[in-house]
């Protein structure tokens, strides 16, 4: 089972995980989520007349989205606890992104520290039919997705700076989001305790 | 041989409204083909007024010019694909498949929530999209200057 295979497990194992609840959950119709999610941005950019404004609001939904996502995760997923950060890059990229968005990420571009990554998005669902306007040219579309990040790993008392560096709908070959460790977030002591 | 020779494809709005019009015969001047497809718009609203329900998207042959056959589709939402074919010898099915195709892309196209609908397509990707399908119906359209190059060097 899931458990029996540490968190630490490579990325094979990690993604037949991914692979196997992306199976088990229910299905509802793509298209209306995908178009669901253009629509809000969409709305957003009419809303906003400064593309930095739509960026921080997408980030921002997305950290609630992942605040509370981490819980369906985690009860979904069965794994262990990530011992260490290094090991949340591909769990993130094999399970999360293949059970949320139906497809795995790759992970590259480490530091040297194994603190900060990169998570590489051959596929993404979201662009599905898609084409950034004129004049949009500093809008990450899948923002939100960075802050699902964010959000998710703070639960987990990791505090992280996660953006995008690349993305295909401004014309690079791949989408690359850019994970990186600000500090360990000290777990609260309870009052009365010292 | 027998492939068909597509020299014009165009999307026209709800109302008799050009959204999109891309021709492939550098020789003629495209505004002839604007009046061939406005043309043809009066056709299309003739037959899609006389049925009332049943009716098929693919409506066929809309008027026959001296040089070309002007073919029509309408969506359900009153949107209107139109192909103009420069052949004598036109395989109706072959028609229909692209029309399938046709409306498959400009249905993406219209999935773009950056796009408004019922307005000018300004889609690069659309516009790559027809050229392909278009490109795969009739070779020859796009050999114009390919054929008039390697004939010269043999």
């Amino acid at each position: 089972s899931a458990k029996q295979m540490s968190s630490q497990g490579g990325a094979k194992d990690l993604a037949r995980v991914g692979e196997t609840i992306f199976k088990s959950v229910d299905r509802f119709n793509y298209e209306l989520f995908i178009m669901t999610y253009g629509a809000m941005v969409a709305q957003l950019l009419r809303d906003h007349e400064d593309v930095q404004e739509v960026n921080t609001r997408l980030e921002k939904m997305g950290h609630n989205i992942g605040l509370r996502l981490i819980e369906e995760f985690l009860a979904r997923s069965n794994l262990n606890r990530c011992q260490e950060f290094k090991d949340t890059a591909e769990v993130i990229a094999k399970v999360g992104f293949k059970m949320f968005l139906g497809v795995a990420a790759g992970v590259t571009n480490w530091d040297q520290k194994k603190e900060e990554y990169s998570l590489i998005l051959d596929e993404n669902p979201l662009n599905d039919f898609v084409e950034l306007p004129e004049g949009c040219q500093h809008l990450w579309f899948s923002n939100i997705l960075c802050g699902v990040i964010r959000g998710c790993l703070e639960m987990l008392q990791w505090r992280v700076e996660c953006k995008f560096v690349k993305d295909v709908l401004k014309g690079d070959e791949t989408s690359e989001i850019r994970v990186k460790l600000i500090e360990i977030i000290p777990e609260e002591i309870p009052v009365g305790e010292d | 041989f027998g492939a068909m020779r597509i020299v014009c494809v165009a999307v026209v709005g709800k109302g008799k409204n050009p959204l999109f019009i891309k021709t492939f015969d550098s020789q003629v001047e495209p505004l002839k083909f604007h009046y061939i497809i406005h043309t043809s718009l009066d056709v299309v609203e003739e037959r899609t007024n006389a049925t009332a329900s049943g009716r098929n998207l693919y409506l066929g042959l809309l008027c026959p010019t001296e040089d070309y056959k002007v073919y029509g589709y309408m969506t359900n939402s009153k949107s209107k694909l139109i192909v103009v074919v420069d052949d004598l010898d036109v395989k109706e099915h072959e028609i229909k498949n692209f029309f399938k195709s046709f409306h498959t892309i400009f249905s993406d196209a219209v999935c773009n929530p950056f796009y408004t609908p019922d307005e000018k397509i300004s889609s690069k990707k659309f516009e790559n999209e027809v050229a392909a399908i278009v490109k795969q119906k009739s070779p020859e359209a796009h050999n114009d200057n390919l054929a008039y190059l390697s004939e010269n060097s043999n």
